[in-house]
Parts: structure tokens; sequence; C-alpha cells
């Protein structure tokens, strides 16, 4: 339509406006000179009658979902990864909404569709998958996988495809000890013994098989159904492992990656100094950090720096939990100051130890637990 | 928040005066103004805030424009220039928004693990953009009525502010509002109308 034939038909249009409806049809008779003409003012006029509700509300109450979603390039990328992830898994897992986030991975809540339940998918962070690379990561998930224990969520499925590094372990709900304590700051003495207890046993079951956790961490440890379980076995300890370059001089190191380790909070000295021949009381020392941290309500050895809390774990004295916290039953504490013993020797001799020592400092408590449940 | 913006203010005064480009310049200076009034009021919205659906154009005049000595007739022609930015803050948006969808390869999900909201916000995307392509026709057959809708729907003024903004009687506003609404519809809904 030109401007000319705009000019007309707006200004009949107008003026049929202004009329009562049974007038419109033979006064549109008389003004349109064309059929041409009638058909254009005819199909505005209906428009305008039809148009109610049309553009009612404001632009900005229609643009407002836009506004509310600008996604991040970093929220693309994990939508993008999460859409591959969906595709990949379509067949045998239902993927729902996220779970968690930590610096290794997010976790999705999926069914698992030939088992008809629920389980937790992690996909590992980009940055990660990429240093890490396929193989050594099925490596280490397939060491994971040969440990079963109750106190150890189990690895059931995992896979490479697409870039995408997954796991997937059991749902068990509850949440990990690291969003425990910034809830509560500090543990009741019982529980935080129990909890160590559920720890030491998994972690015993592991060096029997051979198997050093080497990263164990609040973040690692879940609470669900009144016990304690270790996630992420293998997977945890292929990082920090290949953060490290060592034992295996093959490997590339991590570190560079662009990633950040944390804190080693919960690092033994010999594996602080980088040891190449470390032993199940490496572990039993994380442990002891650990429970110092659910009773103190920090980790035995902070500082500003990865250097300075490193150093502090080869030369400085562990503080005393008693001056820390006076409810903490002596033998308590004084397992915590053994497994904190700055060397090997000095320590449990192995896990199996700590956690009779812990059980023999609460003869009731360790009574009335009973056998755990499967996860 | 109060800021005295006299780039804006002067803009205003070659406007009074009739000045060449003096719109474009003062279009350019509030558009991002404009922007964090609608990101910050829209998002409120969203937290379950009422919106003022008129609020947005009338919040950034008392932000941009704290001069005692403003006129009337100042007002007015913010409210024009506003109007016309408040249409390309939105429609940029939403041309941002189908960018980035179509660069991300969306699969199809199924409905319950579809983000709340990601639906709409793609189709209302979609209005936007035919909206603002429908406007752009409008504009070549008759420029005050793609303005009014400017006006009335893209800044939320009144029809009695319109017509102040316009400088037509209230009554034209009207009759242009329902025409260029009919105008629109046609060209959006072609299969009802």
């Amino acid at each position: 339509m030109d401007q000319d034939r705009w000019r007309a038909v707006s200004g009949i249009v107008d003026a049929a406006l202004e009329l009562p409806p049974e007038e419109r049809a033979p006064f549109l008779g008389r003004m349109c000179s064309t059929d041409d003409l009638r058909v254009e003012v005819d199909l505005l006029l209906r428009a305008c009658e039809r148009s109610g509700g049309f553009l009612d509300g404001a632009a900005s109450a229609l643009a407002a979902p836009l506004f509310a979603e600008e996604p991040s390039p970093k929220a693309r990328d994990e939508a993008e990864s999460l859409a591959r992830l969906r595709e990949t898994l379509a067949s045998r897992y239902a993927i729902g909404r996220e779970i968690g986030r930590g610096g290794m991975a997010l976790v999705y809540l999926a069914r698992d569709l030939s088992h008809s339940r629920q389980v937790a998918v992690k996909l590992l962070r980009p940055d990660l998958a990429a240093a890490l690379g396929a193989e050594r990561f099925l490596r280490e998930i397939e060491i994971a996988r040969r440990l079963t224990h109750p106190h150890i969520l189990p690895v059931l499925d995992s896979g490479a495809a697409q870039g995408l590094l997954y796991f997937v372990m059991p749902f068990v709900g509850g949440e990990t000890l690291r969003d425990r304590l910034a809830q509560e700051y500090r543990l009741p003495a019982v529980e935080a013994a129990s909890i160590a207890r559920d720890v030491a046993a998994a972690l015993d079951h592991a060096h029997r098989n051979d198997v050093l956790h080497r990263d164990l961490k609040p973040e690692n440890v879940l609470l669900a159904h009144g016990h304690a379980f270790l996630t992420d076995f293998g997977i945890a300890c292929a990082i920090t492992r290949a953060s490290e370059g060592a034992a295996d001089a093959r490997v590339r190191p991590l570190t560079g990656a662009g990633m950040s380790l944390g804190t080693p909070a919960y690092m033994s000295p010999e594996q602080a100094r980088g040891s190449r021949t470390l032993d199940g009381r490496s572990d039993i020392y994380a442990l002891g950090c650990v429970l110092f941290e659910m009773l103190a309500g920090h980790p035995p050895f902070s500082g500003p720096t990865a250097d300075n809390v490193i150093r502090q774990h080869v030369s400085a004295r562990a503080p005393d939990l008693a001056t820390v916290r006076s409810d903490v039953d002596a033998a308590v504490s004084n397992a915590v100051a053994r497994a904190l013993s700055k060397s090997p020797e000095h320590r449990f001799a192995t896990m199996e130890e700590f956690a009779n020592a812990l059980t023999a400092a609460e003869p009731e408590a360790a009574a009335v637990r009973r056998a755990p449940s499967s996860a | 928040m109060r800021r005295t913006t006299p780039a804006i203010t002067e803009e205003l005064r070659a406007l009074a005066i009739g000045e060449a480009g003096a719109d474009e310049r003062l279009a350019s200076l509030v558009y991002e103004p404009l922007r964090a009034i609608a990101i910050r009021q829209l998002r409120s919205e969203r937290a379950g805030h009422t919106l003022e659906t008129n609020g947005l154009v009338h919040e950034a005049y008392v932000t941009l424009i704290n001069q005692p000595g403003a006129t009337f007739r100042d007002r007015s022609h913010f409210f024009a220039v506003a109007a016309r930015v408040m249409r390309r803050i939105l429609v940029d948006h939403a041309r941002k928004h189908r960018a980035i969808r179509r660069g991300g390869e969306y699969k199809v999900v199924p409905l319950d693990d579809v983000q709340p909201g990601a639906l709409a916000a793609h189709d209302r995307a979609e209005e936007l953009i035919a909206l603002d392509e429908a406007l752009d026709r409008l504009e070549q057959l008759d420029p005050r009525l793609s303005k009014v809708v400017e006006c009335r729907f893209f800044a939320g003024l009144t029809e009695a502010e319109t017509a102040e903004v316009l400088g037509v009687a209230p009554r034209t506003v009207t009759r242009d509002w329902l025409k260029a609404r009919g105008w629109l519809y046609q060209q959006l809904s072609p299969d009802d109308a």
C-alpha cells in the first residue's frame, strides 16, 4: 500500500468508526470508489474491532522475561554442556534440575531409565575435563568402581562423550559436611566422632585395597540418613595427583589449567613436601584435620596463602583441641593430636586403629550405633 | 539517585529551538540511563514487585532532568525521545536474546525440564521483533501512528500525555491508537484479520 492509498483508507476508516455499526455499510458503499479500496477498508475496520486487548499491556511488561535472564558467557557454556549431556545420555538418563555445584563438577538430579531410580549425574567442569583427559578420568573412575563399601558412595556409571566427562552416583539427598559446617560452625562432639568413624571405615576399606584417597576434605563427605559417605572417590584424588604431577612422571601436571585446588588445609606434611611414597597414614592425618575442624569450627592450620598453610603443616605445632573446645572428651582430643603428628610413625598405624580410638572414647555412642544401611 | 545531567538539559534546549540533530543526540545520551532503569525496574518486577507500567519513562525524567527550570515543553520533548529510545532498548534486547539462542544450538528438552520463563522469553523476543518490523512499515505509511504506538505502548504514556507530546488533540490520539492497533494486529495476525 502506498501513502496515497493509505490516506484514503485511513480517512474512510476514521469516519466509519464514528458511525453506529448499522450505518457503516451504506456509508462505505458510498465512499469506496473501487472494490479494492472497499476490501482494504473492511479489513482494517475488522482488525480494529478485533484488536481489543492487543498491545494493552506495556511493552516493558512484555519484555520483562527478556531482562530477567541475561546469561553470562559462563552460564551459556554451562547450558550448552547440559544440552549435550542430555543428548548424550537421553537413552539412559532423564536429566533434571541442578542440585549442586563445586569447583570440580556440576551435579544434576536424574532418573535412571532402566532401573527407575534417582541418581546424581556429575558433569566435570570443562577446563578440568580438558586437562584431565578422558583416558585418565576413566582409569581413575575404574579404580573407584572396584571399591564397594557401605560408606563409600558407589560410582554406578561413567563415560566420556563429546568432550564431556561424567559419572553417575546414587542420589541420596542430604548435604556435604562443608555445607553443614557452614551452617553450624561446630558440630556436637558425639556427631563429629560418628562422622569421623564412618569416614575412617570407608578409608580403611580403600587402604586394604591399596587405594589412597589423598584429597579428603569436608566437600567430599556427604551426610545423609544419619551416616557419612565418601563421595567422588577417585576423581578427587585423580585431580590432586594430576595437579602434583607426582607418582607418575608421564602424567601432565594439571597446574596451570586455570582451576583452583583450594587451600591445602587437610594435606599431610609428607604430601605437602611432595613425597612420592605416601601411605594410608597420610589420609589419617587428613581425617585428623577434618575431625579437628568439625570440633573446633576451623581446621588446625589456616593462613593467607597456600604456601603459608603448607609450611605450618610441615613445621608448626597443631593447636591442642582441649584449649579450643572444653567439652571434648580427652580421648578424642588425644586421638586427634596423634593423627596430626608430623611424623607418620607417631600416628595410628591404620584407619581401623584411629576409628577404634574414637569408638573407645564413646562406648555408649558406639553401642547404640546401628549398622549403616546401604546407600 | 538524582544526578544533574547538563548534557541532557543542553540537548533539550537545542531541541526547543529546533536545532538539527538534537533529538538524535539526546536519544544516544538517554539510551544507557534508560536501559539501566528498565533493567532495574523489570528485574524487581520479576521479583514480585508491582510494575508501574508508565513508570519507566517518568522515572527517567525525574532522574535525568533534575532541573527546576525545566519547562512543560522540555517534558514533552523528553517523552517523545524517550519513547523512541525505549522501543530501541527493548527491541535491541530481544534481538540479542534471539542471537544468543540461535548461537547456542538449543535442543528440544522435556517440558518439565525447561527453566521457568525460558519459553516465554523466547516467544516474547519474537513478538517484539515482529512488532518492531511492522512498526517500521507503519511509519512509512503514517509516521504519527507509529509515534502514538511508541508513546502509548513502549513508553506507557497516557492518552493525554501522548497528545501533549505529539501536539494533537486527545481525541486524535484515541482514534490513531485504535487505528494503529488495528493495522498492527492485521499485520501480525494475518490468519485472523
